[in-house]
């Protein structure tokens, strides 16, 4: 697929948004000024940001509570999410949320939601909606490894599956539920296959190369919008931090994740953009320069910000 | 065929009857209409005849001295000598109500009941005296929740003694109208008080205001906390106890004589004239001693009778009537008694009383005769069993041996008394000994 | 008790129908010496002089759904069974064949995902009303009522509403016997949840006026409908009204006590005031219909008033409905408190099958009756 450079510029600088955001994250929650958790999206990047590259602004993506990625990947901005999980009043939902539930509803967020596999079913929801309402618009949940054993997910590729609904079911295989290995939670190896119980196709792609992420997401976008119905969508991935910033990481090799760390899906995608000549070096660190000031603005405004008054601690109760 | 001897009900109140004496044998023979039996009813001793004449058989077992049955319970049966006859149930001391004496309590050596040294302690700080005091621990033994108990019953003169079962409605509806719900007969469940008794309570005090003519000028005076706590405490002595008097009038010539002689010495020692007061309390103290059953106080059911004579003397102060003790009236000299008065009266200025000098009464003493009474009844001072009320000395015609008639300096003594815990003769008895004493004094030297 | 209806009568005449509401004590003294039986002359809520039509609750329900896919074609249905099978209760008859499988959509058994699916389509626009066949069923979907749905407005920080209605039957009838699964009542579960509006009416008259404003409301709204009362009949005007939700409706006004209920235990306390009023108890029947959130204004004003509360609710005993309810009286009401406050209520017990014991298992008429009686002592 010829990808237009424009289009691959910017998916480099969301990859790399991602990763500074995240990593401005983690350090600000080491030092104690994020509360509650996040949960890092550092190496997943090619994943989140393959995907939302093939959607429109107003199609809907379904998060997880690994969602910081999912969002900046469909396009939300930095400061409102960093004052979102600094649990501040300018946030995305007035503080009301958090990190595990970012919504950007402006750019096609429905949020993360923090219960494994919930976003499925709301997706799903979604794109009947939108079939209902004859838009041409598309529903993406997002959803790890972990998820696919639950009542929501099998329930949800049913449901789309008998309706012909216009979903993308992406499945981004980081190898583990926490703490528990894929291998031992599913009897398969190839999860794409699932999706042969409900007469979809599954596709299964290299995770940490967003422009093979971003080709099979476009067909399935594709599919999905011409109302051929919803496909399952598998890509290989790894977290390189812990489930949360800062676990200790018992269950796995630290062999493990060094090797996966070779995989690192920014550097090589540096090496592409060089290699295909879109971009040379300076372009892209003044890119990534751009982006280390972007998101250091973030964070100040974010510490800036104030917190929500206790006034208006009933708000957004009922409508 | 076997005919039944059973208690019979021999009055309208009567439920039980107590096994005096039985005045026949098993296997006695007996006509009818002989005495078998004594028993006590609620009023008087009586005999229970044999209903039929032939064997006394089948006498029930434990039905005897002092055993108590209720009315129609089977006690023996009169039959033929080698009839047969039911045996009824046994007859177990504790399954009856019988009146039991004070159980011992189990004392240490030093004759005073067993106490936890914490308790011991906690008395001494409050002054009181545990001598009379029966613990809830095992034995007897005083605990220090006794203490506290105890204390607070005693101290808490400002605790009204009941508080009224009351609706939220009732409550509220008393509030609006500044109506003291403890004053409000309850017609609810439990004889609670609703509001539409205090309601009612309302217009029957409203009614009688309402008789007075409304051009009545008149004006509003707050009740001391003093007063108004004398006065639920004298409601409740009213509303509980059934009261009585015994008044009779004592000739204080000899008294007086006596009172003369020692006025300066006692003056000098205590700084205080010695009052006739301090003179009634030393003679009611002896008298006290030797009528025991008089030191006391009715307490659930019982008749609790003290050791130590302890007589509070009604002292007017500016914030009402106060009731200070002297402990042990019995074992003072009347030098003593005249000085503690002394110390009452400069109390009494500005009510400097504390719980302690208030508490432990057993007997109350009140004398009027200074402000001119003659005569007076006073109220029982709850939980006591009697109070003496003192007129003033008048000097009134009597006759002398001789026929002829003198004027005799006499004072009146009115004896209040709960008739829970004594009778008429008791009170008699009592009176009559205070009587003697102040008409022949030799208490100055034989007691 | 069980209902003789008057399936004769289809329109009632105007002279018959006109009681106005809180009249009834007139009916009771006109029976004399009559017993009071469970009727749809019970409870009359409509104006004189309006032109009405009788129905079923069943009906009503319907009416309101067929009303509302009428008036606004972003409403539309999901559930089990609820296409040309018309759904388990009959609730959807002949919907599915006025409007088609579009907007009737039957649902594999996916309880949790016709929640998600609900309240995915509410996000982009539709109004949604789904049915769970059985609200001792709905466990399977509390993640998406109770953790998204409910709480999608506020953890999203207003970015977003939730217009769904779930339509859920609850209930258990004497003699039906359908055991403990399919006999619950689950309420207090969703009352307790922030976010969510809990419905539960107990006539023809409350449940089309209801329904129409749970569909119109922009919130997740829980409707509750009684399954017993599927076939109690009512009247109904035949003019479109819509009711408030968040109102308690006093059905009795009285002055002796209030008796607070809900669901089918308000034909309990209508017919227990009606034979009460015969002895000269006024009784106050003060009709929930919306759970959560509670009026306690109502509440309390009338406990205020009459000073006695009766508290009836079908739930179990512990935690259920009555017990938020003596807490609203007391809290409102607490200085005109002329005696305790009784609860009456189900037994503490999953319902049992037999008739030998689930006889007892909900309050009957006698039990509202003795509870009143006993307040009426102070």
């Amino acid at each position: 697929m010829d990808i237009p450079r424009d289009t691959l510029l910017e998916m480099y600088r969301r990859m790399v948004r991602i990763r500074e955001f995240e990593l401005a994250a983690i350090d600000l929650f080491k030092r104690g000024q994020v509360k509650g958790a996040v949960h890092p999206y550092i190496g997943q990047e090619a994943s989140g940001v393959g995907v939302c590259m093939a959607l429109r602004g107003d199609d809907l993506i379904a998060g997880t509570h690994r969602s910081h990625g999912h969002n900046i990947a469909k396009g939300a901005d930095p400061k409102k999410m960093m004052a979102e999980i600094l649990g501040k009043e300018t946030g995305y939902c007035k503080g009301r949320g958090g990190s595990m539930h970012i919504a950007a509803f402006d750019t096609g967020s429905l949020g993360a939601l923090a219960v494994v596999g919930s976003g499925i079913p709301i997706a799903v929801g979604a794109a009947l909606g939108f079939k209902m309402q004859g838009q041409d618009r598309v529903a993406v949940p997002f959803t790890g490894d972990a998820g696919i054993n639950t009542g929501n997910w099998h329930e949800g590729l049913n449901m789309a599956s008998i309706w012909d609904l216009p979903v993308v079911f992406v499945l981004e295989n980081n190898h583990y539920g926490v703490s528990t290995n894929i291998e031992y939670s599913v009897n398969i190896k190839d999860l794409s296959i699932r999706a042969n119980s409900y007469g979809i196709p599954g596709v299964r792609v290299d995770g940490f190369d967003v422009t093979a992420v971003y080709e099979a997401a476009v067909e399935a976008v594709e599919r999905a919008r011409s109302g051929k119905g919803p496909t399952l969508l598998v890509t290989e991935s790894y977290r390189f931090e812990g489930h949360y910033a800062g676990e200790p990481e018992v269950y796995r090799d630290k062999k493990e994740v060094m090797e996966y760390r070779k995989k690192d899906p920014i550097p090589r995608f540096r090496t592409y953009l060089i290699e295909k000549k879109i971009a040379d070096t300076g372009v892209l660190e003044g890119i990534d320069s751009d982006i280390k000031q972007q998101i250091a603005d973030a964070v100040q405004f974010a510490k800036d910000s104030p917190q929500p008054d206790p006034s208006t601690a009933m708000d957004y109760i009922y409508v | 065929m076997a005919v039944e001897v059973f208690i019979p009900k021999m009055s309208d109140h009567m439920e039980t009857g107590e096994i005096i004496e039985w005045l026949v044998h098993e296997g006695d023979a007996v006509e009818a209409g002989q005495g078998i039996v004594e028993i006590m009813t609620d009023k008087a001793a009586a005999e229970i005849e044999a209903p039929a004449t032939g064997i006394v058989k089948g006498i029930r077992p434990g039905a005897e001295k002092g055993a108590v049955l209720a009315v129609g319970e089977t006690i023996a049966f009169i039959a033929k000598r080698d009839e047969d006859v039911p045996v009824p149930p046994l007859i177990r001391p504790e399954e009856v109500s019988v009146v039991q004496s004070e159980p011992d309590v189990q004392k240490s050596a030093d004759n005073m009941p067993d106490i936890t040294p914490v308790a011991r302690r906690m008395a001494e700080q409050l002054g009181i005296d545990t001598s009379e005091l029966r613990g809830s621990g095992p034995g007897g033994r005083i605990q220090k929740e006794d203490i506290v108990v105890y204390s607070k019953k005693q101290t808490d003169i400002s605790a009204p003694p009941h508080r009224a079962l009351a609706s939220p409605a009732a409550r509220r509806r008393a509030r609006e109208l500044g109506v003291d719900i403890t004053l409000v007969q309850g017609t609810g469940p439990d004889c609670l008080v609703r509001e539409v008794d205090v309601n009612a309570y309302r217009e029957s005090v409203a009614e009688y205001s309402e008789k007075r003519p409304a051009e009545e000028a008149f004006e509003y005076i707050d009740i001391s906390p003093v007063q108004k706590t004398t006065g639920i405490r004298m409601l409740e002595s009213v509303r509980s106890a059934p009261q009585f008097s015994l008044s009779l009038s004592a000739d204080m010539e000899k008294l007086l004589l006596i009172r003369e002689m020692i006025m300066d010495r006692i003056q000098a020692k205590t700084g205080r004239r010695l009052s006739i007061t301090a003179l009634l309390i030393k003679i009611v103290a002896v008298s006290l001693s030797k009528c025991p059953r008089v030191n006391s106080s009715f307490e659930d059911g019982r008749l609790r009778v003290y050791r130590d004579v302890n007589i509070g003397v009604a002292v007017g102060s500016t914030d009402g009537l106060v009731v200070p003790v002297v402990r042990n009236a019995d074992k003072k000299s009347i030098t003593d008694i005249n000085g503690e008065l002394r110390g009452f009266e400069e109390k009494s200025k500005g009510m400097k009383f504390k719980g302690a000098d208030l508490a432990g009464g057993h007997f109350t003493l009140t004398n009027l005769g200074m402000y001119g009474i003659e005569q007076f009844n006073a109220i029982v001072n709850p939980p006591q069993s009697a109070i003496l009320a003192v007129g003033k000395i008048m000097q009134v015609p009597a006759g002398a041996a001789d026929g002829s008639i003198v004027l005799r300096k006499k004072i009146n003594l009115t004896l209040g008394v709960d008739h829970r815990c004594l009778d008429g003769m008791q009170g008699a008895d009592f009176l009559g000994l205070i009587k003697r004493i102040i008409e022949k004094p030799d208490i100055f030297f034989v007691y | 008790m069980f209902g003789v209806w008057l399936r004769t009568e289809k329109i009632v005449s105007e002279e018959k129908q006109g009681t106005v509401m809180g009249k009834i004590e007139k009916d009771a003294t006109s029976l004399g010496n009559l017993k009071p039986t469970m009727s749809p002359e019970l409870i009359v809520q409509v104006k004189e002089g309006v032109s009405v039509k009788e129905m079923s609750y069943q009906e009503a329900i319907r009416e309101a759904l067929r009303e509302e896919m009428l008036r606004d074609e972003k409403v539309f249905l999901l559930g089990e069974d609820i296409g040309k099978h018309g759904g388990a209760f009959g609730v959807t008859r002949t919907l599915f064949d006025q409007f088609g499988p579009e907007r009737v959509r039957n649902t594999p058994i996916s309880e949790n995902t016709i929640a998600g699916t609900a309240t995915g389509a509410a996000l982009v626009g539709m109004r949604p009303v789904a049915e769970i066949m059985f609200v001792d069923f709905s466990g399977l979907a509390m993640d998406q009522i109770a953790n998204q749905a409910a709480k999608l407005r506020f953890m999203t920080g207003g970015q977003c509403r939730v217009p769904w209605v779930i339509r859920m039957p609850q209930g258990g009838g004497a003699g039906k016997s359908t055991a403990a699964q399919h006999s619950q009542s689950l309420e207090v579960w969703y009352a307790h949840i922030p976010g969510l509006k809990v419905i539960h009416p107990s006539t023809p008259y409350d449940a089309k006026g209801l329904l129409k404003a749970a569909i119109r409301d922009d919130n997740p709204v829980i409707f509750l409908e009684h399954k017993f009362l599927y076939s109690f009949r009512g009247i109904v005007p035949e003019e479109e009204y819509v009711l408030p939700i968040g109102k308690c409706d006093v059905k009795r006004a009285g002055t002796d006590v209030t008796v607070v209920a809900s669901g089918y235990m308000v034909w309990h306390a209508m017919l227990a005031s009606q034979m009460l009023a015969q002895e000269g108890v006024d009784v106050e029947v003060v009709d929930v219909r919306t759970i959560s959130p509670l009026d306690e204004e109502t509440i309390g004003n009338s406990v205020r008033r009459t000073g006695r509360a009766v508290l009836v609710a079908e739930a179990c005993r512990s935690y259920g409905p009555t017990g938020e309810w003596a807490a609203v009286a007391m809290e409102k009401a607490f200085g005109y408190l002329q005696a305790p406050i009784v609860r009456v209520t189900g037994r503490n017990s999953p319902v049992p099958f037999a008739d030998s014991i689930e006889n007892g298992v909900w309050p009957d008429t006698a039990d509202v009756e003795s509870a009143i009686r006993e307040v009426m002592k102070y």
